[in-house]
């Protein structure tokens, strides 16, 4: 019934609200037994919930909270003490109350273990009141109280028992309507599908928030009508405009407009009244509407606190189960998260903590031989840092020696003595996160297993966030997780490939740049450039990415044109993309591409751009991934540093001697070393027993002409790959056209050359 | 036949009886569950009807979510294969655009539209040179497809249909598409080209 289901829910909204507010009172009560103050709030929790459920009528979860309310009261009066057992006994009420309100509004209490709850809690209570103070444990209680807490003698691990949803043993389930127990008894802890307090499907919302979306949402309506006006008022003064047009100049009648002036200043003053009314209505329109997107996308942050709260309790049932004296203490909790990566990352971060607990922290005695105070300290702290969020757990305990960690790495087969040996400390502490690694002799029911670590590492990897380790022998251990703050958003390049624009994330990207065509060298079929003093393959986005290619001009690209090159890099693979053109860096909102592209390789997701048409997010994984399989570049390394200290050399080329002169001395002046050849001959003479970084010529020459020339120095495997720069005074597109053909580098038209002109397109060209 | 005044029941009367008419009911309505929805005399449903290079295609109006022009800008996808136009943006939704034209591809004529079909957890998309109606289908008129013609598989079509092509007056045979069937087909499907 649906609307029955209605009330549920909204009685489960409100019920964990209460419950979360009464778990976090009965931690603190805990700590402070003494203060009547939370011992009245938390009751006030416990009477709402009552109140509330029995209103949707779940009677049996009605009755726990007024029996757990009744345990209050007695505490209130001073009837009973707020010590462990107590504590235990309503947090073990709680996450019965917790179980049963998770499972609406489908599924209704497990009757029989709210019974059960029940009875247990009025027993504890009955058992008290009849001999006051004499219900405190003493030391010898605990481990059979223990054992009652955790099920079995071999006791499962808090996380463990998180991790079977299903094995709900809440009080005694196999005896729903047992005596009660004599020694106190605290339920299961929590044991739901997802422990990090976080629903699936829904969310809440603070009401202001909605409120200011609501608000604004009305604005853009606003917006919207004000907008329809200024089309109806654009509309008038095109009817207006029309008619007078229609009348003819000299009608002399009504309204009609009697000379061009007059239309003129019609025209001009109604259209800036219209145009400034349109900038200001658009002005709104644009903050309004950006204002709902940010609004909209900070729906999905939450503070970490939302999961931080919660390991108060695991640490609290570490402590009794490891028998260690341990303190967490947080700061940071209002660190704001994307609600997706806190749900995924929960689960590591307990598992992190009870790291901390085992094997960090030390037994007591151990850290009083050490000469630390008995009580271990886990500090979770989250903080922002260079645009990200780092959650980071501390402890204070033994900490990682660099050097076992080698040890076991290979006497455990995950690492050869050899491959150990270059691994620095720091790097050696990063083996822990190996899949199975461990050095723990002891595999307790906590941890141990070596499993937990890798899962942590491949989690944050998949969230698109690091891990850091750091340690010091004895003293503590740090792991810092780093995380984007939202990853639905990043900064991508957007670069046009063909005739559209895609995007290219920038935490892959290196370098832009703009090269010379000519300096584009081949290697077998590979095109190769050097950027920032490295090789690097270049490769046609637009090619690779199967996209169709832009169809201007051509091959009629001016001498000038160079090659725009965005450089990405994967660990130590660089590839050059040539693109058509570079735009802007952005940040981008990431969409998923639907299940339809689930089999897409080079797509990473899709997002919007500000004109509303999708754009391409390029998987650069995937790309690089399909370009070595094709074998289509081989990877280069850095380029050895660039071919010796000496002079670059110059090869003139020109039949008149001025010239020839002229370019020698401004080369010259420059520093470079310079031969001179009065024609085409002469010159594939001089070339042939030299080396030169750059050959410039004339066209025009007795015998072998410039292109001529090139075409001959560019088919001798020599001087294929030096530069050739021709100077002329030829300046048709014709034959630039023709001098890019045989393989010039630059084009210089001799009436506008300038000293300029040719030193930077040598100076470009020799590469210094 | 009679009117309710003969065979309906009567309160108190003699010679009915009342529990065998509402027996016969039962039986009635149950048979007509039970038999196929195509047998279902007069049943009828509302399709759209659209043109692609020549072919007309039925597709029931329920599982289509809407009709647009032809969004300015379609962004191509890298290595996408060749039945694939592009991707569009729906109103803020990311939406794959299907192209089934064996020629002439990526031209857009001044009647294209994108007709979005409904998808379980994926819309999509299907370029169409125009819409040609709205037609009410009898269920019974439905056949079988016979020699299909034509880009789609035949897992895609339902049947054939004689609709009315009121722009030149015409009756032309439409292939019946599962909206469903077309998402879900693997001739559909993108692979890396």
């Amino acid at each position: 019934m649906s609307g029955q289901d209605k009330y549920l829910g909204i009685f489960k909204d409100e019920a964990r609200e209460h419950l979360d507010a009464f778990h976090a009172g009965l931690l603190d009560l805990e700590n402070n037994p003494g203060d009547l103050e939370i011992v009245k709030t938390i009751m006030r929790n416990a009477h709402t919930i009552k109140g509330s459920a029995r209103m949707v009528g779940l009677l049996s979860l009605g009755d726990l909270a007024h029996r757990v309310e009744d345990v209050l009261k007695a505490v209130q009066g001073g009837l009973i003490a707020a010590d462990t057992d107590a504590v235990n006994i309503l947090l073990g009420a709680a996450d019965c109350m917790e179980a049963s309100v998770l499972g609406l509004p489908s599924g209704g209490p497990d009757e029989g273990k709210m019974k059960a709850a029940a009875l247990q809690v009025s027993a504890f209570l009955e058992a008290r009141l009849a001999a006051p103070q004499a219900g405190r444990p003493e030391e010898k209680d605990l481990a059979s109280e223990l054992s009652s807490l955790f099920g079995a003698p071999a006791a499962a691990s808090p996380q463990e028992r998180a991790a079977r949803p299903d094995e709900e043993t809440g009080p005694a389930p196999a005896r729903p309507d047992a005596e009660a127990p004599s020694a106190p008894k605290a339920p299961d802890r929590r044991s739901k599908p997802t422990a990090s307090g976080l629903s699936p499907d829904t969310m809440r919302v603070k009401v202001p928030k909605l409120d200011n979306l609501s608000n604004l949402t009305g604005e853009l309506v606003i917006m919207k009508s004000k907008i329809d006006n200024n089309l109806h008022r654009l509309d008038t003064i095109m009817k207006q405009i029309k008619e007078s047009a229609a009348r003819g100049l000299d009608s002399g009648g009504g309204r009609a407009m009697r000379s061009l002036t007059e239309i003129e200043r019609f025209l001009s003053e109604e259209c800036n009244d219209f145009l400034e009314q349109f900038r200001t209505d658009f002005s709104f329109l644009d903050l309004y509407a950006e204002e709902v997107l940010s609004e909209t996308l900070s729906l999905r942050l939450l503070p970490v606190s939302t999961i931080f709260d919660r390991y108060h309790r695991l640490v609290r049932d570490l402590k009794q189960a490891m028998r260690k004296d341990i303190r967490l203490e947080i700061s940071g909790g209002e660190i704001l998260l994307d609600r997706q990566i806190l749900e995924e990352i929960n689960p590591a971060l307990m598992h992190l903590i009870q790291n901390s607990a085992d094997h960090g922290i030390e037994p007591p005695d151990e850290r009083a031989a050490a000469g630390k105070p008995p009580g271990g300290l886990i500090e979770l702290n989250a903080f922002h840092r260079g645009g990200n969020v780092v959650i980071e757990i501390r402890d204070d305990g033994r900490g990682m020696n660099p050097a076992k960690l080698r040890e076991a790495a290979v006497a455990r087969g995950f690492a050869s003595a050899e491959e150990v040996e270059g691994l620095s400390d720091r790097d050696s502490l990063l083996l822990v996160f190996k899949d199975g690694f461990t050095t723990s002799d002891r595999v307790t029911a906590t941890s141990g297993r070596g499993v937990g670590m890798s899962v942590v590492w491949e989690k944050v990897q998949r969230l698109k966030g690091s891990v850091g380790i750091d340690s010091r022998d004895g003293e503590f251990t740090r792991i810092q997780l780093v995380f984007p703050p939202a990853f639905y958003k990043m900064k991508a390049l957007l670069v046009e490939a063909g005739r559209q624009l895609v995007c290219l994330p920038s935490n892959f990207l290196v370098a832009v740049a703009r090269i010379n065509p000519a300096d584009v060298s081949i290697e077998g079929r590979t095109p190769m450039i050097s950027i920032q003093g490295r090789i690097v393959p270049l490769v046609d986005l637009c090619g690779v990415l199967g996209l169709p290619k832009a169809e201007e001009g051509g091959e009629a690209q001016a001498v000038s044109d160079t090659v725009k090159v965005v450089m990405a890099r994967i660990e130590d693979d660089y590839i050059g993309f040539r693109v058509d053109r570079i735009h802007r860096l952005e940040e981008i909102i990431v969409k998923s591409a639907g299940q339809y592209f689930a089999g897409a390789p080079l797509i990473s997701g899709v997002t919007i751009l500000r004109q509303g048409d999708p754009s391409i997010i390029v998987n650069i994984y995937g790309l690089f991934k399909r370009i070595r399989e094709r074998g289509e570049v081989a990877f280069a390394a850095a380029l050895p540093s660039a071919a010796g200290g000496g002079k670059k050399r110059v090869l003139v080329v020109d039949d008149s001697i001025t010239t020839r002169t002229m370019e020698k001395s401004i080369l010259e002046g420059a520093g470079y070393e310079v031969e001179t050849a009065k024609d085409g001959e002469e010159a594939l003479a001089v070339a042939a027993g030299a080396v030169f970084d750059v050959v410039v010529t004339d066209i025009e020459m007795p015998g072998m002409n410039g292109f001529e020339l090139t075409k001959r120095l560019k088919a001798t495997s020599k001087c294929a790959d030096v530069p050739v720069v021709i100077v002329t005074s030829l300046a048709r597109d014709e034959d630039k056209r023709k001098g890019i053909e045989v393989g010039a580098a630059a084009y210089i038209v001799k009436g506008s050359f300038q000293q300029k002109t040719l030193l930077d397109a040598v100076r470009r060209l020799a590469g210094a | 036949m009679g009117g309710i005044g003969e065979s309906g029941p009567r309160t108190g009367g003699t010679g009915f009886n009342p529990q065998e008419i509402l027996q016969k009911m039962r039986k009635d309505y149950w048979e007509g569950l039970a038999r196929p929805p195509s047998e279902a005399h007069g049943a009828t449903f509302l399709a759209l009807t659209f043109e692609v290079e020549g072919q007309v295609y039925a597709v029931r109006v329920d599982s289509v979510r809407e009709v647009i022009k032809v969004p300015p800008w379609i962004s191509k996808v890298p290595r996408s294969p060749k039945h694939l136009l592009g991707i569009m943006n729906l109103r803020g939704q990311i939406i794959p655009v299907l192209d089934i034209r064996e020629s002439a591809r990526s031209r857009v004529g001044e009647k294209g539209r994108i007709v979005v079909f409904r998808g379980e957890g994926q819309d999509i998309g299907l370029y169409a040179d125009r819409v040609v109606g709205l037609p009410e289908i009898t269920v019974s008129e439905v056949q079988k497809p016979r020699g299909l013609a034509g880009p789609l598989p035949a897992e895609v079509i339902e049947g054939q249909v004689e609709v009315l092509d009121e722009e030149s007056g015409r009756k032309r045979i439409a292939n019946l598409v599962g909206a469903a069937a077309m998402i879900r087909s693997p001739a559909f499907e993108f692979r890396e080209a």
